[in-house]
């Protein structure tokens, strides 16, 4: 989640809510009060729904225990026994953690790259090494050392084969939390040398939450709109929210709607905006609505219900695509579509071509499940 | 905080801590030095998460507080200032730090002092008083032959330990990065009779070591399992230790090498340099032959041609053919301060141990290597 939120305050390391996770959460302290933490932990699921959030709850509770193990039941019982991983914003650990100056805390992500200044689009072997001489040193604060991965997906091969070394020999006191959004990526041997947790998307109801807490200028039904674009997932939702996603769906939805007529102006006008530099984010961002509509239909076709609106004027486009039958037209178009962006990333074409392209596949795809 | 502080103490305080600051630093607040003003002193912190220099020093406290500041900027700002000026320093709100001195004047950025990190002020158990002389020499005789390998970071440092030599109670220094090992040993202080075994990171034996220039008289070192500190008077360093097992060193040093090997240490050393002009960059390799009183250095390489020489040695014993790794034979050379050097030999592919002739409580083992 780390590159979707830009304001440091919603970054995981620095945020000290979790919520949607209360089971998960409820697992990983059973474990330590029984002593029984894994030496590693691979926090699974979509992203954006609070698992760099969790693995840094995890981390900043186990640096706050100092010396105690985990597993120690308090001799009279008088001790009061932690019912949750949280530690308040103004604790001197959770300060250290938030700024990286933890000496018993390291942190693995993608690092900026001073030649080509940009982030690298992985993390490399290098910083995969720093945790040999990290776990080879006691440590510093006197408790658990601690190293989160965020995410172990960008690591590339050289750093997973180095990652696989540290897994092998995991130290005394030591845990390493890795976040993966797509476990079945990585290599089998680190996936079997980890004790897998996997966290659901969010439900409506705590997405409401969050995004009632994060944006402000959003009135009610805009935002269930974007929790059910983002699927389960604020740091989606926050980040098409910022992408401006809800402008741009009601802009696909309005284009969808004559098909199988194709609005051509409005095709260009949206081809031409999205060819212009900068705006590499925004067709992402359609070309996954996009895939995300047209899954919906697909899905809603197989399972013979209406396909679920997000928007409020988008019910009558919903339905006259969708009862001219033929799911199957639907299908191909979504392979059509992937096929196409896939293709347009691969040789670089002009974006706009894409996009051209796409409406018609769409427009006859439309035709045919007429 | 208010606070008024001499130039020199300034900066020499400053010098001392910074070293440890990294020039680059991704995260902002490991650039900084902690400054905490407290009754009449000022004191400076800087850490880079493995180790911490704490340095104190007087200074005229008009009212106390703490901040942090970028230690570089800092240092760079105070050397320039000129000699003998007083520096003011001001921390009027949170985020600024006001250096003032005659009419120059600076704000600098802060950070917050809870932000900055804690190498815990823990309990440690064990605790001696050294001399620094003492503790330089077993620095100096054993870090030259640290490991630098990663892999095995258990070597990346030196095993201090109490031990026993001759019945005597010793306090040891053990460096190996598996083709050499140095045994250092100084008499055992009061107190660190139960001291656990610890290894000391190569970066903070070279800090200790700079630090240790500056001092006459003794050094306060406590420990436990998980930490070491110097107390320098002023400075205090501690750090984290290597996490690790150290090898069972013993093993390694053989005890019944019988071809004992006299030579006069600085015709020894000038000889092998000399010799090793020739052997190639990559191996280093020479070749020691002795015969009775007669140690024959050569060296062969196909690209640069051959080297011999010959020294007249005190050997009694039989003939004998074996290698080593030139550079290896100059760093032990020079550790040995007397004027002959012994040398332990057994065959060709055992280890040999190096000594000074003079300073029993120094020993060197060498491997050989095949030539």
């Amino acid at each position: 989640m780390s590159e979707t939120d830009s304001s440091p305050e919603l970054q995981p390391r620095f945020n000290p809510e979790l919520l949607g996770h209360e089971d998960a959460e409820a697992r990983l302290l059973r474990w330590w009060r029984s002593g029984r933490l894994p030496h590693a932990l691979l926090l699974t699921g979509p992203r954006g729904i609070g698992k760099a959030t969790l693995a840094y709850r995890l981390a900043r509770f186990v640096l706050a225990q100092g010396h105690d193990d985990g597993g120690a039941t308090p001799l009279l019982g008088a001790e009061a026994t932690p019912d949750s991983l949280f530690v308040p914003p103004d604790a001197p650990v959770f300060r250290r953690v938030a700024q990286g100056s933890h000496a018993d805390l390291a942190t693995l992500e993608r690092t900026y790259d001073e030649r080509a200044k940009r982030l690298r689009s992985e993390i490399v072997v290098d910083e995969v090494r720093r945790l040999r001489p990290f776990f080879g040193a006691t440590s510093g604060e006197g408790g658990w050392r601690v190293a989160v991965v965020d995410a172990v997906d960008e690591v590339n091969i050289n750093g997973a084969n180095a990652l696989l070394k540290q897994l092998e020999e995991p130290p005394q006191r030591g845990l390493l939390i890795l976040v993966a959004h797509a476990p079945g990526r990585l290599l089998p041997t680190i996936r079997s040398r980890c004790q897998n947790l996997a966290l659901r998307p969010l439900s409506s109801d705590v997405m409401a939450t969050i995004l009632g807490a994060r944006l402000h200028d959003y009135t009610d039904e805009e935002r269930l709109a974007l929790s059910v674009l983002a699927d389960g997932s604020v740091g989606r939702a926050v980040e098409l929210a910022g992408q401006g996603g809800l402008d741009l769906y009601r802009e696909l939805v309005s284009l969808l709607a004559p098909l199988p007529e194709l609005d051509v102006a409005g095709v260009h006008a949206l081809g031409d905006r999205l060819a212009r530099r900068g705006q590499e984010a925004t067709y992402r961002t359609l070309i996954d609505l996009l895939l995300d509509w047209l899954s919906r239909m697909v899905r809603a076709g197989a399972e013979e219900r209406r396909p679920v609106q997000i928007l409020g004027d988008e019910r009558s486009v919903i339905d006259r695509l969708w009862q001219s039958g033929r799911p199957i037209a639907w299908l191909d178009a979504w392979e059509n579509v992937r096929d196409l962006t896939a293709r347009g990333d691969a040789v670089n074409l002009d974006r706009k071509q894409v996009v051209i392209n796409i409406f018609t596949t769409l427009s006859n795809a439309a035709a045919t499940a007429r | 905080m208010k606070i008024t502080i001499e130039r020199a103490t300034l900066l020499s305080a400053l010098g001392h801590v910074q070293n440890v600051v990294e020039r680059r630093n991704t995260i902002p607040i490991l650039s900084n030095v902690l400054l905490v003003a407290n009754g009449s002193d000022l004191s400076l912190t800087a850490t880079d998460l493995d180790l911490t220099i704490i340095e104190t020093v007087g200074a005229d406290v008009s009212q106390g507080g703490a901040t942090t500041t970028a230690a570089h900027t800092l240092h760079d700002i105070v050397r320039k200032l000129p000699d003998g000026a007083q520096i003011e320093l001001t921390l009027s709100d949170q985020s600024r730090l006001a250096v003032v001195a005659g009419r120059s004047s600076f704000a600098l950025p802060c950070l917050p002092k809870e932000d900055f990190p804690v190498l815990a002020e823990d309990t440690l158990p064990h605790s001696f008083s050294i001399a620094a002389d003492e503790l330089k020499r077993l620095i100096d005789k054993s870090r030259f032959a640290i490991s630098t390998e990663e892999t095995r970071y258990y070597l990346n440092g030196i095993y201090l330990h109490a031990a026993e030599a001759a019945g005597v109670p010793m306090l040891r220094a053990v460096a190996t990065d598996g083709h050499r090992l140095a045994q250092v040993d100084c008499p055992l202080p009061d107190g660190a009779a139960s001291m656990p075994g610890v290894i000391v990171p190569r970066k903070a034996v070279i800090e200790v070591r700079r630090l240790l220039d500056q001092v006459d008289g003794s050094v306060q070192v406590s420990l436990s399992e998980t930490k070491i500190r110097f107390a320098f008077g002023k400075s205090v360093l501690t750090t984290k230790l290597i996490d690790g097992t150290f090898p069972d060193y013993q093993r390694v040093i053989p005890s019944g090498n019988d071809k004992i090997l006299e030579v006069d240490r600085r015709q020894f050393a000038e000889a092998v340099d000399r010799v090793s002009t020739i052997s190639t960059e990559k191996s280093r390799s020479i070749k020691l032959t002795l015969e009775k009183d007669k140690l024959h250095l050569s060296a062969n390489s196909p690209d640069s041609g051959s080297a011999d020489e010959e020294l007249v040695v005190n050997y009694p014993g039989e003939d004998i053919e074996v290698g080593f790794n030139s550079r290896y034979l100059l760093d032990i050379a020079s550790q040995i301060n007397g004027d002959s050097a012994r040398l332990d030999l057994a065959d060709a592919v055992s280890p040999t141990i190096l000594r000074d002739v003079a300073d029993e409580r120094a020993l060197y083992v060498l491997m050989p290597m095949r030539v």
